[in-house]
């Protein structure tokens, strides 16, 4: 139960840091400048590309492909 | 005091609610600290962070494309390693895109991760596991540790090098394990460039006592079993003492293997040595401006008090086999951390402003240890204090 629950935490902070790098990183919508709609689509695309990469991360480890 | 530093105190007063006000707000550091994770987790394989598209897993296949040398993998030999790569990534990254001043509060973190790392470091030297050594090379292996700190001290200080750099090189280059060079930089309070040139300086005079030794000790005759003994002491780093001896052949290097134990348990020892030499040095001449290292330090470091209480709890068995392996999970990801910082706040122009002064104290002070190693191993072989294998 204790390896699960810091698995859990560990890939839901990489999902998030992931999420925030490319949020800040590459779509810079956390800029004074940028309106709501920039950081509502900058949010969701950030967040869907880090649950792509992890998905695809945690399949290679733990499921073999 | 003046006017604008009194309104700062005033201002710091009025705002702090807690121990924890000292330290920037969280959205000020999170550029950093997200620099640095995603550094980390493409250099490192971290516990918790599967991620195969790491440096560390590009070294481990290209050593399988080149092939071992000497039964070693190259990047090993050229010290890649969980502090390395990061710091490389950082390098890289920082030097051709720049480091923003978003990121620069978060990196500062690195001042609180190094001594964390350290004091983690504690269950992974377990004196007892070197008492199979036997007196004799133990005494070897702690008598040239001291010896080649304070030689290294001397020849920096003949050089007139930066003592800072020339305690860096000391560490590194008397415990044969260049991560040392990292672990003395919060003591000595080394500059980064003065640390990753050092670490440099250690690692390519590695390379040249590795390709070096055999010679040496065919020349001189020396035993294999006895050979393995002078590898691990008289080379740089793990891989190129390995090297070395399997250069030199079969049996020296299962005996390198066999001899490191006594080498690596005992390596806090050479940085703890260096530090309270260098900061004794700067209590007695306090007022001396060319005396730098240890810089506004004016007590022991409770961290480091903290990591000997770990270190002697260590000794003592506390921390069991999984502890110990779990813990040093932990040490990988905050030195990769750490080291990601450092790797971005350098440039290149640092690294290279000590100059080559430290690679000849390095090659100095190595080639004296090698000189004097031989010498004495020559005398306990002669003499039989040295058992030597049939």
């Amino acid at each position: 139960m204790f390896t699960l629950t810091v698995l859990t935490l560990t890939a839901l902070l990489l999902f998030l840091a992931t999420s925030a790098t490319l949020y800040m990183g590459v779509f810079k919508a956390h800029r004074e400048g940028a309106g709501w709609p920039r950081k509502l689509f900058s949010g969701l695309a950030a967040s869907a590309l880090s649950a792509i990469f992890w998905a695809g991360a945690y399949g290679y480890h733990y499921l073999g492909w | 005091m003046s006017t604008a530093n009194t309104a700062t105190f005033t201002d710091y007063d009025r705002t702090r609610t807690s121990f924890f006000s000292a330290l920037y707000r969280f959205q000020r550091v999170l550029p950093g600290l997200l620099a640095m994770l995603m550094i980390s987790i493409f250099s490192n394989n971290l516990a918790g962070a599967p991620n195969p598209f790491t440096l560390e897993n590009l070294f481990h296949w290209l050593d399988g494309v080149i092939g071992p040398v000497n039964h070693q993998p190259v990047f090993g030999i050229l010290n890649s390693n969980f502090v390395w790569n990061p710091l490389l990534l950082g390098l890289i990254i920082g030097n051709a895109f720049g480091v923003p001043d978003t990121w620069k509060p978060g990196l500062s973190y690195i001042h609180m991760l190094m001594p964390l790392g350290i004091i983690m470091l504690a269950p992974h030297f377990m004196l007892w596991h070197a008492t199979k050594l036997g007196v004799v090379p133990i005494a070897i292996i702690v008598a040239s540790l001291f010896f080649t700190a304070t030689a290294t001290l001397l020849i920096a200080k003949w050089f007139k090098l930066d003592d800072r750099h020339g305690s860096i090189i000391a560490g590194g280059l008397s415990t044969g394990d260049p991560h040392v060079c990292a672990i003395l930089m919060p003591l000595i309070k080394a500059k980064g460039g003065q640390v990753v040139n050092a670490l440099v300086c250690v690692l390519v005079f590695g390379l040249v006592a590795m390709m070096a030794l055999p010679y040496l000790g065919a020349w001189l005759d020396i035993p294999q079993s006895c050979f393995g003994l002078a590898s691990v002491v008289g080379v740089g780093n793990g891989h190129q003492a390995l090297s070395a001896a399997f250069a030199r052949g079969y049996e020296a290097g299962r005996y390198a293997l066999w001899y490191d134990i006594g080498r690596h348990v005992i390596m806090p020892a050479g940085f703890i040595y260096v530090f309270i030499v260098m900061f004794i040095r700067k209590l007695r001449y306090r007022n001396d401006p060319s005396v730098k290292a240890t810089g506004h330090l004016n007590s022991f470091p409770l961290w480091l008090g903290v990591f000997i209480f770990f270190w002697i709890l260590t000794t003592l068995h506390v921390f069991k086999e999984p502890a110990h392996h779990a813990i040093f999970n932990m040490v990988k990801w905050d030195f990769s951390l750490a080291a990601s910082a450092l790797g971005l706040s350098l440039s290149f122009k640092d690294i290279a402003r000590p100059g080559l002064k430290g690679l000849a104290v390095t090659f100095v002070a190595g080639s004296l240890r090698i000189a004097v190693l031989l010498a004495a191993l020559v005398v306990c072989i002669k003499t039989g204090l040295l058992p030597v294998a049939p």
